[in-house]
């Protein structure tokens, strides 16, 4: 039997080729297509019989991942006519997605939102994306070309154990396709009232038979939105333009990819004051620009090795720069992360890994926002362990795992997770877990002063060296049917315990201390449901329930933080997608979504007693294929409505209405 | 602007970083031809692909060509290709690769998830689920989430594991001798 025997020859060739890689170029001798024909004329129980001694591993299903995890793919994109990363989550199940103004999101999942929310882990290909100043997202800058994502993977509760700090409340992960999947020309153009210009390029080719690379350009400009209550332009128009390349390799067990990305945003911004000095004490409504610049280079290499075990190293260097009147900030990351998977056995499927961060900061302070100290560098190591153990085949699992980390505030932070999946019958798997998770000080919680009222007298609220880590212990548990092929269900509940949250407590009369004075719980319910109707129609629903209980330790002074944490969430949600293929060239596509009031969005909406109204966003596409390559497609969003207020943000912010969109694009694609 | 003193110590590192991330461009631009050979495992399993046609009926049996399809990044290298010259129930055999969900999956007699796509299981499962489509992976249990034929591995050797509820839902049948040689997931 010709395949027993092949492995030790073939990977015998593998080494040699290795080894001379860089100096020959090494050719096989054997015909495959003879041995295929050998192959192709045994009788199965034959091929059964044939000893393989190189499988690969073989990859979890999702869907019975002992996880809330949600994944948008590149379909859902397409259809929903999305233009930005953050509406790319808008439609997952209970994550809550709001624009404070046309370059300014909040995206939050399970409450603790708010625009410098940091609860949240987000990475695209690997690379962390928030910003350690506040430990939270500017998605303004988070631009990619959207065609050319794979998926976005959401897990709703901490993924800390494998993901490491800031996982609290989930993780977001973005996974861009890899240059083969993305070969030949991209040529997109849009034009509407708010996105007045959409253009986008992308070119793929191949260098050689095992490496392929592609290129692209985008760039986007937006119109500005109208204040609440007939009170003007918002200055909130912007552009954002990109440029990147992404190479993939692969040559016997190794493959890499080299990629890169330089972004540039320049955008108008309201601001409802700026603190002086006195005697000017504040100027109000300042229009203000912002520039912002980032550019990232990332490496990663993966070796499959002989028996079940694979090994990634992946390094990156991730710089970005923001330069707004009240502040200033740039930073510059280097990451390095080695991961190995292997299985143990029949039983065991281990992943460890070791990584190491440097972040460099520089900050140009204001008398409003000041940074302490200007410039620093802070440096992380972490480890990680996950052991997959099968209890019984097929049937249950158990998924035991940590991260440990060393930073430069707190020291040590140990982050644990146990997680069961039980599948009883097939089509049935129910799942519960058990997991503690940190939100570590950014580099403001640890030492900055920021200015919150020139009245009475300034209040400055100050960061502090002391200040610990926010914790969580979550508990979940879920069920998903997949007993039939035309309906599925998913359903999640939740209890989170946290402690230690930030609270802003008075050292003087003028000056509130930051400290650890919250905590309290959240509890939850997420159903998701999906039905195919019909061949060519398939509907999406989801509902999702929270309630959050933060309160004050005793002897905190804090009357603010708490009831900001408790009004700053839609309590409920539920979101409904209907999706049509018609008559092979037409995706005609529909989509709701309700979100619930917001009592306290943020602590300036709560001083002016500004609050959210509950509100249904009815949106659609339609897409006609002219053409096998190319396509017509009109976007409209938030039909009913000429304008709605999402969000109000923290700082200086401007309540500014949503409006009503319409977009019309083309996509040719050869 | 920002002051850019103190990146000293940073800044020597990354240029070393630099310059070893710059020669491994270079090495990795080199054009450097290794012919792409299918493994043993997807020679393998390219042949299970052609042999279990032999041992299903499709409801719709006058369908022709006989469509043997690939939803995403294709693993078999090149194993695939002799297929083309062999018949199924006398039928030709063409190839067809996916890279998006779409009706078109229901034209398919026997489409391959592979292992890299189990993001999407659910979604291409569904898609084709109007249409006798019989679905095969090697994503672990694949058969338990609304797959018909799981490849599974014992003692390096493949097996398979069948959903059989799923796959009289879709009036496809199984002849008994691969019924047999299978693990049953479900009968109902």
């Amino acid at each position: 039997m010709c395949l027993r025997r092949r492995p030790s020859q073939l990977e015998n060739f593998r080494r040699r080729c290795l080894l001379s890689v860089l100096v020959f170029a090494c050719s096989s001798g054997a015909s495959h297509a003879d041995d295929m024909d050998h192959l192709l004329d045994l009788p199965l129980l034959e091929l059964l019989d044939m000893e393989v001694t190189s499988v690969s591993r073989r990859e979890q299903n999702l869907l019975t991942a002992p996880a809330a995890i949600h994944v948008v793919t590149n379909d859902d994109l397409r259809r929903r006519g999305i233009t930005s990363v953050a509406d790319a989550l808008r439609m997952v199940p209970g994550i809550h997605v709001a624009s404070i103004d046309g370059n300014k999101w909040v995206v939050s999942s399970r409450g603790h939102g708010g625009r410098f929310s940091n609860k949240l882990l987000v990475q695209i290909d690997g690379r962390s994306v928030y910003t350690p100043a506040f430990s939270g997202v500017y998605w303004d800058i988070q631009d990619l070309v959207i065609a050319d994502i794979d998926r976005i993977e959401v897990i709703r509760g901490p993924g800390a154990a494998l993901w490491g700090a800031n996982a609290v409340n989930g993780v977001v992960s973005i996974t861009t396709k890899s240059a083969e999947a993305t070969q030949g020309w991209l040529l997109e153009a849009g034009t509407g009232n708010q996105l007045s210009g959409l253009a986008t390029l992308r070119y793929g080719m191949e260098i050689d038979d095992n490496q392929k690379a592609r290129f692209y350009l985008k760039s986007r400009q937006y119109e500005s939105n109208d204040r609440v209550a007939n009170a003007g332009d918002a200055n909130d128009d912007w552009d954002v333009s990109s440029a990147g390349f992404r190479l993939d390799g692969a040559a016997g067990d190794d493959s890499w990819t080299l990629q890169g990305d330089l972004f540039q945003a320049n955008e108008d911004q309201l601001l409802s004051a700026v603190f002086q000095p006195a005697p000017v004490f504040a100027q109000a409504e300042v229009k203000d620009k912002v520039d912002s610049t980032a550019w990232n280079i990332l490496g990663r290499w993966e070796r499959n090795h002989n028996s079940d075990s694979t090994s990634t190293l992946q390094l990156y260097w991730d710089h970005t720069k923001r330069n707004e009147v009240y502040a200033g900030q740039k930073h510059d990351t280097l990451d390095v992360d080695f991961q190995n998977q292997l299985s143990l056995g029949e039983n065991h499927s281990l992943v460890w890994g070791l990584g190491y961060r440097r972040v460099e900061a520089r900050y140009r302070n204001s008398f409003s926002i000041k940074v302490i100290p200007e410039s620093q560098n802070t440096d992380l190591y972490s480890a990680f362990f996950q052991d997959q153990i099968t209890l019984l085949p097929s049937v249950l699992t158990l998924t035991l795992g940590s991260k440990f980390e060393h930073n430069e505030f707190t020291g040590f932070e140990v982050q644990p997770s146990a997680r069961v999946m039980w599948l009883p019958a097939a089509g049935h798997s129910v799942w519960a877990s058990i997991s503690r998770a940190v939100r570590t000080p950014s580099i403001g919680d640890n030492g900055s002063d920021v200015v919150s009222s020139p009245v009475p007298a300034f209040m400055v609220v100050r960061g502090n060296e002391d200040f610990q880590s926010e914790t969580v212990d979550a508990y979940e548990i879920g069920y998903r049917y997949h007993g039939s092929n035309q309906f599925t269900i998913d359903a999640t509940a939740f209890y989170n315990e946290y402690d230690d949250y930030r609270s802003f407590e008075f050292s003087s009369p003028t000056v509130l201390l930051m400290d650890n004075q919250i905590y309290g719980n959240s509890s939850g319910l997420e159903l998701s449901g999906v039905w195919q109707a019909a061949r060519w129609w398939q509907l999406k629903a989801s509902y999702s329930y929270l309630h959050l209980d933060m309160k004050n330790r005793q002897q905190s002074t804090d009357t603010i933080n708490a009831l900001v944490l408790n009004g700053s969430y839609a309590k409920n949600m539920w979101k409904l997608q209907s999706s049509m293929d018609v008559a092979d060239a037409w995706e005609i596509d529909a989509w709701f979504y309700y979100v619930g009031s917001i009592d306290a969005p943020s602590t300036v909406a709560l001083m002016a007693g500004t609050s959210i109204d509950d509100y249904v966003s009815t949106n659609a596409r339609v897409a006609w294929k002219y053409h096998p390559d190319v396509e017509l497609s009109v976007t409209a969003n938030n039909i009913f409505d000429s304008g709605h207020l999402e969000y109000v943000g923290e700082h200086f912010s401007v309540p500014t209405e949503i409006s009503r969109s319409v977009l019309a694009q083309i996509r040719w694609q050869f | 602007m920002l002051s850019s003193k103190g990146f000293g110590q940073l800044g020597m590192m990354l240029r070393r970083r630099a310059a070893v991330v710059i020669s491994l461009a270079l090495i990795l631009l080199f054009p450097v031809s290794i012919e792409a050979s299918p493994s043993d495992e997807y020679r393998l399993k390219a042949a299970l692909l052609f042999k279990l046609g032999d041992f299903v009926t499709w409801p719709d049996s006058d369908r022709e060509p006989f469509e043997i399809c690939v939803f995403g990044k294709n693993p078999f290298d090149g194993a695939l290709v002799a297929l083309q010259a062999r018949k199924v129930k006398d039928k030709q055999i063409a190839l067809r690769f996916f890279d998006r969900v779409n009706a078109n999956l229901g034209q398919c007699h026997i489409l391959y998830i592979p292992a890299s796509e189990n993001m999407h299981i659910s979604s291409v499962i569904m898609s084709a689920s109007y249409n006798s489509v019989l679905t095969i992976s090697d994503i672990q249990n694949f058969a338990e989430t609304g797959g018909m034929i799981e490849l599974t591995k014992k003692n390096n050797r493949i097996g398979f594991r069948i959903n059989l509820r799923v796959v009289k839902e879709a009036k496809i049948k199984i002849a008994s001798p691969l019924l047999e040689l299978a693990t049953i997931v479900s009968t109902e």
